[in-house]
This record gives C-alpha cells, structure tokens and sequence, in this order.
C-alpha cells in the first residue's frame, strides 16, 4: 500500500465512517496514486461507494480524516474542492429535457461566481469534453432520447468540464451492455494516459478492472483487504478471501492480462 | 425575446382594460387626465384602479416566482407555495385572529397572514431537517403540515361565530379589492428585493432538479441554498398571501407558462411576467362578475393544468 504513496495527492488516514450504529468503513487509510487508475473491487456492501463518497468529502467521518495536497477535505469550501475533484454518482439524475450541452456546460458551475459571465474559454474547455467523450454531435439531443452509454458518456463529459485533476466514478459502466463497458473503460484509461487524468472508479467486473486498471484495491467489510498493480492482487487466495468464491486465475495469450474465471 | 414580448404584450392591454374600465367608464384620455391632476380620475384611477393594477401585478408576480421556487426545490412540477404550508399557515392564523373576541382586526389582518405564513413554512424546514433536508421529505411533512393547518381552519369554521366565520372566509376566498398605495408600498419595498435575490439564484434553481451527490460534487452548497430558497420562498408567498389572502393556481401555472419559452436563465423573469399577467386576467373576471380574484384564479388555472397533462402524456 505504500509503494505509490510519494506520489499521491489524496489520501484516506484512517478513516471509520458510520450511520448509525453500523460502521461501514473501518480505520481504514489508502493513499490514491496520482496519474494512475485505481479501480474499488469488492462484495456488495464492502464499503466502496462509501469510501468514493469520502474521498469526495460528501461523508461526514466518525474518526480519521481525507486530505487533499495534505489539507483536510474538511477545512476547503465545497467549490475549492470541485475545483480538484469531479464525482460522477452510481445514478446521476438531472431532467430529461436539458441538451447534453446544457449538461456539460454544468460542470463549469464551480469556475464561476455569481456574475462571470459564460466565456469563450468555458465554452472551448466543454468542447473539448465532448469531443473527448464523443458526443459533441449529441450536444443539442435532450438526454431523455440518449441511450444508456451516450447518456454515461454525456455525464462523464460534464464531470471533465470540471477540469478537475482527479476523478471519482461510481460504477460507471452499470446498466451498460459489454461494448458500452469496454467503451466507457477505454475512456478512461485514456483520460489517464492522455490527460494525466487520476482516476478512482468502483467497478463490479474484475475482469475489466484486471484490463483497465493501474491498481486495484479489494474492499471486504469496510476494510482493505489488498491493493496493488492487478496482477499482484488477481490471485486465487484473495478472491476467495473477498468475495467467497473459487476461482481458476488464467491470462490472456495475447497480453498476459489475468483473467478471472470463477466457478463457484 | 419572443419570451419576454408575449407575457408583455398581454399585460398591457390588460393594464389599460383595468385602469379604463368600471362602474364609470373611462376613455384612455381620460385615464390619462389622472396624470395632469384631473379631480375625476384622480379618484377613479389615481386611488382606486392603479393601485389595484398595482397590487395584482406585484402579487402575481411574487405567487409566480414563488411557484418557480417551489417546483425547484421540492423537484416537483405540481408543486406550488401551499405544499410550504404558506396558504394554510395564513389561513389559520387569520382565521384566529377574526374569531378571537377581543382581538384586533383590521390592518393586522395582513401581519398574522404573513406570520402564519411564515411559522408553517419554517415549521416544516425545521421537521423535516436530519442532518440536512431532502426534497421528499419537504414535500411528506408539507402535504403534514397542510392537513393539520387545514384541520385546524375547518375546525373553527364549525364552531367559530357564525359572522366571524364568514368574515374570515371572505379572506380565504383571495381578493385584490380595497388595494390602496400605502399597502401597495410596503408590498413593493419587501418583494423586489426577494424578487432580485431570486433572479441572481436563476442558475441554482435551475440546478436543483439534479441529484444531491451530483450537486455538491460541482461545489454547490446544498443545504445553504435550499434553505435560502426556502426563505425566499416564505418571503414572496408570505407577502402575497398578506396583500390578497390565499390565491392558488398563479404559482403552479405561471412556471409552466414560461418554461415552454424562456431559457432557464430567465425563467424567473418571465415568470413572474406570466404571475402578473395571470392575477391581472383573474382580478379584470373577478371585477367583471363581482366575485373574489381568488376564485376565478383556479378557473383561469385548471383548463392549464389539463393542457399541461396532455402535452406530458403525449411526450
């Protein structure tokens, strides 16, 4: 856990986070490695979304804290913080007859105070979002008549138009079908490696997280059990540990990537 | 542009049918003779039709925008200022002070409106505050609220004194009539400020239909906003209800009006156009049948609402 940890600007120490007398996270620290991707692998109920939700500051924290750049997430104002970090929730919800561009154009909302006008340079900065995330031939389509994958792709142009460094994504490829996923997953390894982009996604398939991630770090009962590159973490013994299963570890001819194959 | 010239265009003439029009007809000259200090429409115009202008616009324009708020904050389209217990809260408090033996009336009518007002909207942002608000719990402990104010009011119409009970129901009915400028002033200094501070929140408002998560990971400071909406809200709807007695229909109605042409930047403008124009309309019937503006609003109102279901069904 520690081998990245020189190069990272946001960084859970020790946290517990409860509602009420149940503790979903426990004690736990984990520092996210800058410029990489870091994928959240665990059971339902293990503590990833809550854990997302932390390094986004929507927590309130019963003991430890989340700092950015060594700040508690705490002591910085809500559009300094959407300044440096964009969360994309597991359903992002928002009318059905806003245009994409509208929706993009949302994401400027913290780079402007009450009488900045709309500039050219915001405007560039969610061109820019769109063509990345290829919907800028949608920007005039309300998102009522988007399919599930062009809508993903519309919220997470509007989540880049935050020109945030660091990016939280909860479940991004749910309700996709598989060539959607690989999409949306592509997209953000891209985001990393072209944009410098850090990246923090909850993901359910561990073969995609095995193909796309930089790091991977399995979540059981609100504690970390293992995080690492996926080849280290993709292992027999964990997956048993963390999800109760028995899997056979096989990997791709092609590039060696671990592939999962669970048979109970 | 369009947004802004049609409301316009439908309230001048509107202006000049209620200043002109009456008991005692009057020519446009004739109204304009108000102007050069002519005696006759001084009385007529001067202290008695302008002022009513005066108050219908304003009114609707604070139910409208007040309406605007609501919808936002509750993410309801069928929301309107009674969810916020404004409409019961008065009614109640009003109904108190009429039936009460000794106590005054008169021109504390308007006080013990906007106090009740006031009481039943802050009661229901305090109950349904855990940790913070929820849209659907405002809206639970709103329709709450409402009954029990509603409970109340039926309660005192059954037992009150007969003529003091008919008294207050001619308050509840809503009406524009005995406008005069004094309280048409004090109307103005308290809602152009609410109805400024408003506009300057357009871009929040209109942000609030997304989810909670989503709003405050782009930095928007939920709880601060929703509880300065909710006070403006209070504000504008508190004022209105003291001014004219409940009128329902304005503020659900005027929203949708200007939603099906105004950008989200100026909705709140345009709606408080479409107020104005909607209440205007409303009081020109009610002076013209000799009943209550409040009445007819729900008359103007209920064919919009069957217009409104059509164009969702067929979307």
């Amino acid at each position: 856990m520690s081998d990245a940890a020189g190069t990272a600007r946001l960084r859970a120490h020790a946290i517990s986070v409860g509602y009420r007398s149940r503790d979903v996270l426990h004690d736990l620290t984990l520092a996210v490695p800058t410029g990489q991707f870091t994928a959240l692998l665990g059971p339902n109920g293990s503590g990833k979304s809550t854990l997302l939700r932390a390094f986004a500051g929507l927590t309130t924290l019963r003991a430890g804290e989340v700092t950015l750049d060594g700040h508690a997430l705490s002591t910085l104002s809500r559009r300094r913080l959407a300044q440096y970090l964009s969360l994309l929730p597991q359903t992002p919800h928002a009318p059905d007859d806003l245009a994409v561009g509208d929706l993009v154009a949302q994401g400027r909302y913290p780079h402007r105070r009450l009488f900045t006008p709309w500039s050219s340079q915001d405007q560039a900065i969610c061109n820019d979002a769109m063509r990345l995330t290829d919907v800028d031939d949608l920007a005039a389509r309300p998102l009522g008549r988007l399919s599930g994958g062009q809508r993903q792709r519309a919220w997470i142009a509007m989540t880049l138009a935050q020109s945030a460094d660091i990016l939280l994504l909860d479940e991004p490829t749910t309700y996709l079908d598989i060539a959607h996923q690989l999409d949306i997953l592509d997209l953000l390894r891209r985001l990393v490696r072209d944009q410098g982009k850090t990246i923090v996604a909850v993901l359910h398939d561990i073969n995609h997280a095995a193909r796309f991630a930089d790091r991977i770090c399995l979540l059981k009962e609100g504690r970390i059990v293992s995080s690492g590159a996926p080849r280290d973490i993709i292992q027999p013994d964990s997956l048993k540990e963390v999800f109760s299963i028995e899997a056979t570890i096989l990997h791709d001819p092609q590039d060696g990537v671990p592939v999962c194959v669970a048979r109970r | 542009m369009m947004a802004v010239a049609l409301p316009a265009l439908l309230i001048l003439p509107l202006a000049a049918l209620s200043l002109s029009w009456g008991d005692a007809g009057l020519a446009p000259g004739d109204v304009a003779a108000w102007l050069s200090g002519d005696p006759v429409a001084a009385v007529l115009v001067g202290s008695l039709r302008a002022p009513r202008l005066a108050a219908a616009l304003l009114v609707g324009a604070c139910l409208g925008v007040a309406g605007a708020i609501t919808q936002a904050v509750m993410r309801n389209p069928l929301a309107e200022p009674g969810l916020l217990g404004i409409n019961g809260g008065a009614g109640f408090a009003v109904m108190l002070l009429i039936v009460h033996p000794t106590a005054p009336t008169g021109q504390w009518l308007p006080v013990a409106g906007f106090a009740g007002a006031a009481v039943a909207a802050g009661a229901i942002y305090a109950l349904s505050w855990n940790g913070g608000t929820s849209s659907i719990r405002l809206i639970l402990i709103g329709i709450g609220v409402s009954a029990l104010t509603g409970a109340g009011i039926a309660f005192i119409t059954a037992f009150g004194e007969v003529s003091a009970v008919q008294r207050a129901m001619s308050w509840m009915a809503g009406s524009l009539y005995g406008s005069d400028w004094t309280r048409v002033s004090v109307l103005l200094a308290w809602a152009v400020p609410a109805l400024a501070a408003t506009c300057l929140l357009s871009r929040e408002l209109g942000l609030m239909a997304f989810d909670d998560d989503t709003l405050r990971g782009l930095g928007l400071r939920l709880q601060l906003m929703r509880g300065m909406m909710i006070l403006l809200c209070t504000l504008l709807a508190g004022a209105a209800v003291a001014m004219a007695g409940p009128i329902a229909f304005i503020g659900l109605i005027a929203p949708h009006l200007a939603r099906l042409s105004a950008k989200p930047r100026y909705l709140i403008p345009i709606t408080a156009l479409y107020g104005a124009m909607l209440l205007l309309a409303a009081d020109i019937m009610a002076r013209a049948l000799m009943l209550p503006a409040g009445i007819l609003a729900p008359l103007i109102g209920a064919p919009f609402v069957g217009f409104l279901l059509r164009k969702q069904t067929h979307e």
